[in-house]
């Protein structure tokens, strides 16, 4: 991933120019994690997921 | 008198307060002489409350005076991660940044701790914004082991590990969002229970990352460990503790677990796995699945959701982090919101994965709590950040993943290593199997003593 794609992230999106100085620290972890978890989710994330399923799912599992 | 007291676990030292064998102003005076005294030369002390607590230590004995029936934990004094608010007092998160915040409300937890009549001594020392496994804390000083000083005591609960191993408190409430209750359970000598994602209440706690954050208890013994739990989930944990453990299945999984583990460690964990077997449990090998996605995952979820409350002050004060701090929130700053909404989204079915390679049809998984010996703290902060970072990712190498997936675990005591300190197995089950996980603690502290053991610095001899 290019560092200076992560440092315009910080100081535009996030508005945190300290941090963006410091972007190529991370850029390797950044871009690891990332690829996983896209590759992830295309291969196996049904389209009717939901980011609270996790929470429906402890509820049912809830004898108590 | 005072070593008397002081050596009482919570349940011992709660039943001597309702009968009075011991008054709480005795018990309360003994905590806070031993805070002020070993507390702060191990630097687990934030704040201590004395007037607060002496004159609710009195009327907790004028109560029982009046025969009146008594809750759980009546008249015994605690004291918890200075991440827990009550109303008016300070709460800075072991933080420059919050130093001067006073908290506007009172964390339930402690409000069903102030219900079943535990006294509030104070806050202990913790890693900053409880960003650590070790317990660092570059602005207010690392917290010490009491095993030996110049050694780590495990993070983030870094003084809630330190003081109930030195038998400056029975008991103390921690947060775990990475393995910050194990971590200092296991290298203190202590249980450190995780529970279930949102089954004990998470508001009025200074927040990491809500999807993963949780409370929870650290204590000596599953029974004291069991009370404390019952209170602050407000379930009864204590009923089925002495009911055995024949017949349940303990499942070993392999590979990703078995990687790192130091050989101290695994002659711990082999002779726990015989003492279990000897109770009568089953022992079944597993296989994890893709480890390096969970803690992928995990990774997302806490650094988004830590650098979404800490944006704020990473533009304004980014100089009052700790480096070693700031370079984990940082990331969550980096990746797209879709990466985000597809971990949690991805949660159940890879939490369900998880439970079905590692747990299969066993009752529970037993895992490393710490791989490796617990380092010195030199180890943690001096040279080549390379060696600090490796050293630090080793000691969450089997803890962090679970707080993705959601599910109770608890660092149990087993052994020590070659330099005199806690080796820990870690019980993990599917959702809400704490009474499961106390359980086999519970028989398993039967048949051995290391929870027994004392370290030097407690100075009860």
């Amino acid at each position: 991933m290019r560092e200076d794609l992560l440092r315009q992230l910080a100081a535009e999106l996030n508005k945190a120019p300290a941090a963006a100085d410091r972007a190529p620290r991370v850029a390797a972890l950044v871009a690891e994690n990332n690829t996983r978890i896209a590759t992830e989710a295309v291969t196996n994330m049904s389209f009717d997921s939901s980011p609270y399923a996790y929470q429906a799912w402890l509820a049912a599992v809830d004898k108590n | 008198m005072r070593s008397a007291i002081a050596g009482l676990d919570l349940c011992m030292l709660a039943d001597a307060i309702a009968t009075g064998d011991i008054s709480s102003v005795e018990a309360t005076t003994v905590a806070l002489e031993r805070l002020d005294l070993i507390g702060r030369k191990l630097n687990a002390v934030v704040r201590l409350d004395d007037e607060r607590a002496l004159k609710a230590a009195q009327a907790a004995d004028k109560l029982r005076g009046s025969g009146a029936s008594l809750p759980r934990l009546h008249g015994v004094p605690l004291a918890h991660k200075d991440l827990f608010y009550r109303k008016g007092d300070l709460s800075g998160g072991g933080s420059k940044i919050r130093a001067d915040f006073r908290a506007d409300v009172t964390a339930t937890v402690i409000a069903r701790l102030d219900a079943a009549g535990a006294l509030d001594l104070g806050r202990l020392q913790l890693a900053e914004f409880a960003m650590s496994p070790t317990g660092y804390n570059e602005s207010l000083g690392h917290a010490r082991n009491p095993w030996n000083p110049d050694y780590v005591p495990g993070g983030s609960s870094s003084g809630s590990g330190a003081a109930v191993a030195a038998r400056l408190v029975a008991g103390s409430l921690g947060t775990d969002t990475g393995g910050s209750l194990r971590h200092p359970g296991a290298m203190c000598g202590l249980i450190g229970l995780k529970p279930t994602w949102g089954l004990v209440p998470t508001d009025g706690v200074m927040p990491l990352s809500a999807s993963l954050d949780c409370t929870g208890p650290l204590a000596r013994t599953a029974r004291d460990v069991a009370r404390l739990l019952s209170v602050i989930a407000d379930r009864d944990y204590e009923a089925t503790l002495d009911t055995g453990v024949t017949g349940m299945r303990i499942a070993i999984p392999g590979g990703y677990y078995r990687e790192l583990v130091h050989p101290d460690v695994v002659t711990a964990l082999d002779e726990a796995v015989k003492a279990l077997r000897s109770l009568g449990v089953t022992i079944v090998e597993t296989s994890p699945p893709d480890m390096v996605l969970i803690n992928a995952l995990m990774q997302v979820v806490m650094s988004v959701e830590a650098a979404t409350i800490h944006r704020r002050w990473l533009i304004e004060r980014p100089q009052d982090y700790a480096d070693q701090v700031r370079s984990r929130i940082e990331p969550g700053l980096f990746y797209p919101a879709t990466r985000y909404v597809e971990a949690l989204s991805l949660r159940a079915q890879i939490t369900q994965q998880w439970i079905a390679s590692c747990i299969g049809t066993a009752d529970l998984a037993l895992l490393p709590a710490i791989s490796i010996p617990v380092p010195t703290i030199a180890a943690t902060t001096e040279g080549d950040p390379a060696d600090v970072a490796r050293v630090i990712g080793q000691l969450t190498h089997c803890t962090r993943g679970v707080n993705y997936l959601g599910l109770p675990a608890a660092s149990v005591p087993c052994g020590f290593d070659a330099a005199g300190l806690p080796i820990a197995f870690q019980l993990v089950g599917r959702p809400f199997a704490e009474v499961d996980i106390l359980r086999v603690a519970h028989a398993y502290q039967g048949t051995t003593d290391w929870h027994l053991r004392v370290p030097a610095s407690a100075e009860l001899n």
